[in-house]
Order: structure tokens, then C-alpha cells, then sequence
């Protein structure tokens, strides 16, 4: 492993009072796709600003590449994209002027301009709107949109806030998608989000944020282990009475279940007992199984033990 | 690809696309759009419609007497002759009020039998919280007046000045009849001079002695003795000389008695005499009172009427050749349209990009913050352009020939004046946060400079210390700048000076502008 491509070194945060950071430290690789856990409110898009250098931290340092990134704000600013959490292009313009407009602020010559735009549209699926006034765009092309003004002068990092935020499961899974393609491109992408399952789907390393602390940094996986004692049962039964199932169950070995409609996850402890438990009660509640899946616990299990909260 | 390379023509390149950008999102808002063109449009032609007189009309006039002379409704039909609506009311009371209510602009009440032996004193209510107008109305209504009470003097004066004539004619003749009378004065005095030394000439002294009868009788004893006559032979003549003696007794006795009638004729004439001498004196005084009224009625140097009523004539002579109120108008009327759109346009510009989506990324980009300030404010300028294109267009209709001899001094001006409203404006755009705010602050701002200009009142009638603040507002130097070029083809010498004060201004707005734009970009975060 060489250098990191990002170091964030005892950086704190404060505005006025009130202290939004307070001394994070982490590293980031290149081509990692880096995921940063955190409530609303938790300082999440403040560390995207500092990492960037729109802000300046109040202590400490962000390096790219080992240079002060305040130092090289232009190399910086040419060297990232950043997609926000709301979007930034002008609605009023359509998809290849914002395209062209950005380009242009990048310093990109029309030639560029036309290849990259022409790359982007394809890439990101965005042909056919490519003279469609942006607000007219659908809320999945729009953020597409927002990433191909962030992708248009071909940065080395991808910054985005809150990407699915706002997102339909399916828009969700298309972006999240979108982000695996662009990393296999060789773009590094740094995201943030509240949404547990998505951060694990993608990132290749993780930082759990909370109360202005990362209070757990490492692959999801490594976080998984080392947090987490229960298994998850995913239960599936027909006609799919689950709360039957839960209350003849009962508390013993059961740390926690959750009723999703469709299955029933089980935490426990004791996997097998359990199962063991649950095919004997199955024919006494009339309930034929459809389907079980013993797994690791997911990523918010592990926030929940680690922040005390649940998502 | 090299975005590094930032080089001149990259910087242009970048700042047409930035105003690129800013007129293609101002004309997809069809609103905004249709305000650019039809905005000025409207205006130019509702104040061209409206101003382009120098007469004042509607002025509703409400008039009370107790008592309407004739001098009263001829006042009343002169005011009515200039297209003053006027209503006559039954009480003060009602007058005043309806001043207080708006109904009228000015409330006349006349004096009771109004004429001119009379009390002839008019009292005008206007309402004074409607200064521009109460200053105008007041004037025209008082000049009406004015002229009325002028030809009225005129008749007064010619009687006046006849009378003087009949006067002065009269004491013509007067004088002559005084210097006849004084000198049959002086002959009657000459006369009665004569006739006293006459009389005092005359001798009326009688001496019974020079009638010696005694020796006459002694002459006659002797004779009678000599004669040895008896006594009783010249007793008839001693009876004649007796009564001799006895008649020149009585004549001596007459002339005392004249001689006493003398003197008392004598005194007499020497009092006829003093009272002649006094006579004299007192018509001498006549005389000379009236030679004084001569010589007064012939010292008034002037004589004519019109003159006296009015020995000083002033007559105000436009320096300008413009006679409208539109023409006056028109150089605040553009500095006003310049001022607001400006302020207008520019901050709901900076406030629409700080509110927009792109912003931020704006921001991120390597462009710096110098060059999109600086395409905003070519945009802002090529706006005002057009609108002033639009306007002076319209204009052009109205004042042709003194628009385009002026147009090269004009034109540098206007952009002066413009560069300073655009700055303001995105100084006030980038200090507030949100469209509402910034609308109200460079409406504001707008305000302020209009309420201290001459354009609501004097500036003159501001406190000195105000005034000396107020000469620094861009408003009034724009004003003054516009005005002396349209109005009196003031060349660049002349306007050069509040140009340099104009340009640091603009320097100090766009830095604070730029400072404004700083502080402010936190914000987008949050």
C-alpha cells in the first residue's frame, strides 16, 4: 500500500460556539470508494467542504497527495468534482449548456468540451435529454446531471453529499451503480450518507461519524466483525403471520426482531437454538417456510451499538 | 486538456460564457424578459403622455365668501379662464375640510363685499403636506391673483396720476392769479402809501393868532379914537370882524377836527397798510406752497402707471430652450430609470445566482471570484443598455436634436452613472440572502437617494449638515451630470469632475461588493 491519496489529520471544526468537528483523523486511498456514516447535523458535509477547501478548518490539515490542499486550491479544484446534496446546475439551461457552462469554468476548450459532453451523456445515460432544460429532467436524471457537471473536466476525485437522498429504492440502486462504474473508471469517490445499507453496498472503506467524532473507521465488513456479536435471521413463511411468530418465539436467545411485511429478521445470538426453534413452532402456527437466510449483522446494527441510536 | 492554463483569452472566454449564461436564463424567464423591454417602454411613454405639457390641470380650487362682489366673481371667472375647476362653498369650515379630505387643492376665502376702497385681504388653505404640489399650486393660483390685484393698481394709479395732473394743471394757474394778486397787493399798498403821505402832507394847522381880531379892535378903538368917533359908529364892523373871528373859530376848530380825522385816516391806512403787508405775506406763503406742489408733482420722475405699479419688472429667462415639463423631466427621468433598474436588475441577478442551484459549484470551479463579478456586471450593463436603448429610442421623438448633439458626452456619462447603480446593486445583492430582502434593500436604497435629491424637494431646504451628506449621493450627482449635458450641452471639461467622483464610487461599491461576496459564500453551505 503506498500513500494515501487524502490524509485528514486532526482537523476540528468550529463555527462560532459551536464545535462541528473535533479532531478526525483518516486517510484515503486512491480509487476507494469511501463512504462517511453519519446523522443529520453530524458534520458530515462540513468534512466534504474542509476536504476540498471551501472551508478551512479551525485545527489541523487536509493533504492531497501530501500537499496542503489550501495550498494547491487550484490543482484542487481541478483535481475533484463535487456533487451536492441538492444539485448545483442552472435549471433554466438546458443539459448540454450546463455541461458546456461548467466546462467552460474549468477552463476546458470547446474540443474538450464537445468530447467530454458527448462521453458524459453517453456514460450517464443522458442522450436523449441532452437539449432538455434541466428542471424538466427526471429527479434520477437530474442527479445524474449533477454528477456528469461534477465528472466534466475529468477529476481524479468524486465528492458527493447525500447522493441517494431523496432517491426511490430503484433511482437509489441506479446511482449507487453509477458510482461502482465510475470507480472502475479509476475515479476515487468520497460519498456521505444516513443510509446504512447503501454505504455498505458500495464503499470499500467507511468512517462513522457522530457527535463531531469518527468513532469507527475501516471496511464495512472489518466495522461488521468487530462490532457486532448477533446473527441475523431473515425469515420467510407462508401465509406470513409474523407476529405470531414473534410472540411465540418469545424473548429467550431473541435480542431483537424486526417485521418487515414480507420477512421477519431475527437478531440473535444463538443462531442455531434458534432455528432450531422456529421450524418446531412453524407447523403449529400454520405457517409453511419459505425461505431462511442466516448473514452477519448489516452496518446499522453496528451504528446503532456504536452511536446508541437507531437510523 | 489543460485547465491550468489560464492565459487572456481563456479569461474571455470564460466571461462570455458567464454573460452568456446570465442573458439565456433572464430571457428563459418570461417575465423578466417581457420587464427589460416593456418596462422602460411604458414608462418613457406614460411620462412622455403625461409631462409633456407646462400648463397645470385638474387643479380643483374651492372658493367661500360671505358675500360675492363683483370684484369677487370677476377673480373667480379669471381663475376659471385657466382650467381651475372651482366650486364655491357655503362655509369656511367646509372649505378647509375639503382640503383635509383631498377634494380640493387650494381653499380661497374672500373678504365680505370684496373691493377695492375695502379690506381686500384673501386667505389661501392648501394642504402643505402635499409639498411638490402645494409649492406649485400656490404660485400659479397666487400669480393669477397677482395679475388681477396688478390691474387693479393699474386703474387706481392712472386715477391717481389724473388727479395729480388736475392738481398740478390747477396750481398752474393758481400761481399766476397769486402773482396778479400780490402785485395789485403791492400797488394797493403803493396807493395807499401815497394816499397816507398825502394826507400827512397836508397842512391843516390853524394859528387863531395869525387872526389878530384884538388889534383889529384895538385899531379900531384907535381909529374911533383918532376919529373921536363914538363907539357905536364901527360897531357894525366890529360885529363883522366879531363874527370873522367867530367863523374862523369854528374854522380853526374844523380843521383840528380834520387834522384829528387826519390822523386817524392816517392810522388807519398805516393798519390797511400792515394788513395788505400781511396779505401779502400770506399769499407769498400760497404762492410758494403751491410752487412747492408744483415743483413736487414736476420732481415724480415717473408718470406712467404700469411703472409705478411695478417699478422693477423681472422677467426669469430659461437658459434652455426647453419649455415642457417632460424636457425639465428628462434627465431625472433617466437617472431615475438608470438608478432603479440598475439596482433592481443587478441585485436580483446576484440574489438569483446566490439562490440558484449552481452557486456552489460556481465556487468549486477554478474560475476565480474577480471574473464572474465581472460577468455579472456586464450583464447588468448590457441590460441597462438595452432599457436605455428602449427609452432614448422613445425619447428620440420627443427631443430629437438635443439627444443627438450631446450623444457622444451622453453616452460616457450614462455608462458612468449606470457602472455605479449596477455596483450598488450587487453590493446590496450579495449582502442580503434572499430575493424578498434584497428587492426591499435596493428598493430602499433607491428611496433614500430619491427622497435626498432635488427631486421631492430642494435639497436647499435640507440642514446644512444633511446637505453636505446628501451632495455625495450618486443620485443628485447623476442628475446634475444628465442635466447639464442634455439641457445645456455642458462638454466632458465641465462634467469631468463628478465623472472621477462617480468612477471612485463604483470602485468602492464593486470592493465591497466583492468583500459582501466573500463573507456571505459560507452561507450557501448551510
Amino acid at each position: 500500500m503506498g500513500e494515501p491519496l487524502i490524509q485528514v489529520k486532526d482537523i476540528s471544526k468550529r463555527f462560532g460556539k459551536h464545535l462541528v468537528l473535533n479532531n478526525l483523523t483518516f486517510t484515503i486511498d486512491e480509487r476507494d470508494i469511501y463512504g462517511i456514516i453519519g446523522l443529520s447535523g453530524s458534520g458530515k458535509t462540513t468534512i466534504l467542504n474542509l476536504v476540498i477547501g471551501f472551508l478551512k478548518p479551525t485545527k489541523g490539515t487536509v493533504t492531497y497527495k501530501n500537499k496542503n490542499i489550501l495550498k494547491i486550491q487550484k490543482e484542487i479544484q481541478n483535481k475533484f468534482g463535487f456533487v451536492t446534496q441538492s444539485g448545483s446546475y442552472y435549471t433554466d439551461l438546458t443539459v448540454l449548456e450546463n455541461l458546456h457552462y461548467f466546462g467552460r469554468m474549468y477552463g476546458l476548450n470547446n474540443d474538450d468540451i464537445a468530447k467530454r459532453s458527448k462521453d458524459l451523456l453517453t456514460f450517464l445515460d443522458l442522450t436523449d435529454a441532452t437539449h432538455v432544460l434541466s428542471q424538466d429532467l427526471s429527479t434520477g436524471m437530474q442527479r445524474r446531471l449533477d454528477i456528469a457537471c461534477a465528472l466534466i473536466h475529468n477529476p481524479e476525485v468524486l465528492i458527493l453529499d447525500e447522493p441517494t437522498e431523496d432517491l426511490d429504492p430503484l433511482l437509489r440502486k441506479e446511482i449507487l451503480t453509477l458510482l461502482k462504474n465510475i470507480n472502475d473508471n479509476g475515479t476515487t469517490i468520497i460519498l456521505t450518507s444516513h443510509m446504512l445499507n447503501e454505504i455498505e453496498s458500495v464503499c470499500t472503506n467507511t468512517a462513522i461519524l457522530h457527535n463531531g467524532n469518527i468513532v469507527m473507521s475501516g471496511s464495512p465488513n472489518k466495522i461488521k466483525g468487530l462490532y457486532s456479536t448477533n446473527i441475523e435471521i431473515h425469515l420467510k413463511t407462508y401465509p406470513g403471520k409474523y407476529e405470531l411468530i414473534e410472540n411465540r418465539l418469545g424473548k429467550a436467545n431473541v435480542e431483537k426482531t424486526i417485521n418487515l411485511g414480507h420477512k421477519l429478521v431475527i437478531y440473535t445470538s444463538k443462531p442455531e437454538e434458534l432455528l432450531r426453534r422456529i421450524l418446531d413452532i412453524l407447523p403449529g402456527l400454520r405457517e409453511r417456510l419459505v425461505d431462511v437466510d442466516v448473514d452477519k449483522p448489516s452496518l446499522e446494527e453496528v451504528f446503532e451499538s456504536l452511536t446508541g441510536k437507531k437510523k | 486538456m489543460n485547465p491550468n492554463n489560464i492565459n487572456p483569452k481563456n479569461f474571455f472566454l470564460r466571461l462570455v460564457n458567464i454573460i452568456i449564461k446570465d442573458i439565456k436564463l433572464l430571457i428563459r424567464s418570461k417575465s423578466s424578459a417581457l420587464i427589460v423591454i416593456l418596462g422602460p417602454l411604458a414608462l418613457i411613454f406614460l411620462v412622455g403622455m403625461a409631462f409633456n405639457t407646462t400648463s397645470l390641470y385638474n387643479i380643483k380650487i374651492a372658493a367661500y365668501s360671505e358675500s360675492y362682489s363683483e370684484l369677487t366673481n370677476s377673480l373667480i371667472e379669471n381663475l376659471k379662464d385657466q382650467q381651475y375647476s372651482i366650486t364655491q362653498l357655503s362655509s369656511e369650515q367646509e372649505c378647509i375640510e375639503g382640503i383635509k379630505l383631498g377634494e380640493y387643492h387650494v381653499c380661497a376665502i374672500f373678504p365680505k363685499d370684496m373691493s377695492v376702497e375695502l379690506n381686500n385681504e384673501m386667505i389661501f388653505y392648501v394642504d402643505e403636506s402635499r409639498v411638490n404640489l402645494a409649492a406649485i399650486v400656490s404660485n400659479t393660483i397666487f400669480s393669477k391673483v397677482a395679475s388681477k390685484s396688478e390691474e387693479l393698481s393699474l386703474g387706481l394709479t392712472g386715477e391717481l396720476l389724473t388727479t395729480i395732473n388736475v392738481v398740478s394743471e390747477e396750481a398752474d394757474k393758481n400761481t399766476q392769479q397769486l402773482t396778479t394778486l400780490k402785485d395789485e397787493i403791492s400797488n394797493i399798498n403803493n396807493n395807499v402809501k401815497d394816499v397816507r403821505e398825502n394826507f400827512v402832507g397836508l397842512d391843516l394847522e390853524y394859528n387863531s393868532t395869525n387872526f389878530n381880531f384884538t388889534k383889529i379892535d384895538d385899531e379900531i378903538d384907535e381909529i374911533e379914537t383918532d376919529l373921536n368917533v363914538s363907539e357905536g359908529v364901527f360897531s357894525g364892523l366890529r360885529g363883522l370882524i366879531e363874527g370873522t373871528q367867530e367863523q374862523a373859530d369854528l374854522l380853526g376848530a374844523k380843521l383840528t377836527s380834520v387834522e384829528t380825522q387826519r390822523d386817524s385816516f392816517v392810522s388807519t391806512l398805516d393798519s390797511s397798510r400792515n394788513s395788505l403787508l400781511d396779505f401779502f405775506g400770506k399769499v407769498n406763503t400760497i404762492q410758494s406752497s403751491v410752487d412747492r406742489t408744483k415743483n413736487a408733482i414736476a420732481g415724480i420722475r415717473v408718470t406712467d402707471p404700469e411703472k409705478i405699479v411695478n417699478p422693477i419688472t423681472s422677467t426669469v429667462k430659461p437658459v434652455t430652450t426647453n419649455k415642457t415639463h417632460l424636457g425639465f423631466l428628462f434627465p431625472t427621468l433617466v437617472v431615475l430609470v438608470i438608478m432603479f433598474i440598475s439596482l433592481l436588475f443587478s441585485a436580483s441577478i446576484v440574489i438569483r445566482e446566490k439562490r440558484s442551484k449552481a452557486y456552489f459549484r460556481n465556487f468549486i470551479t477554478p474560475t476565480n471570484d474577480f471574473t464572474f463579478m465581472l460577468g455579472q456586471f456586464i450583464t447588468n450593463l448590457l441590460l441597462v443598455i438595452v432599457e436605455l436603448g428602449i427609452l432614448f429610442l422613445v425619447a428620440l421623438y420627443f427631443f430629437k436634436e438635443e439627444l443627438l448633439n450631446v450623444f457622444p458626452t451622453l453616452a460616457v456619462a450614462l455608462l458612468v452613472i449606470t457602472t455605479v447603480f449596477i455596483l450598488i446593486g450587487m453590493f446590496i445583492g450579495h449582502l442580503f440572502n434572499s430575493g424578498e430582502t434584497a428587492s426591499l434593500g435596493s428598493i430602499a436604497a433607491a428611496f433614500i437617494m430619491l427622497f435626498f435629491s432635488n427631486t421631492i424637494l430642494p435639497l436647499e431646504t435640507l440642514p446644512g449638515y444633511v446637505t453636505q451628506i446628501v451632495k455625495y449621493n450618486p443620485f443628485v450627482i447623476s442628475e446634475n451630470i444628465i442635466k447639464r449635458v442634455i439641457l445645456f450641452n455642458a462638454s466632458f471639461d465641465v462634467i469631468m469632475q463628478p465623472l472621477l467622483f462617480l468612477l471612485g464610487g463604483a470602485l468602492i461599491f464593486f470592493v465591497l461588493a466583492f468583500i459582501a461576496r466573500e463573507i456571505t459564500r459560507r452561507k450557501i453551505l448551510f
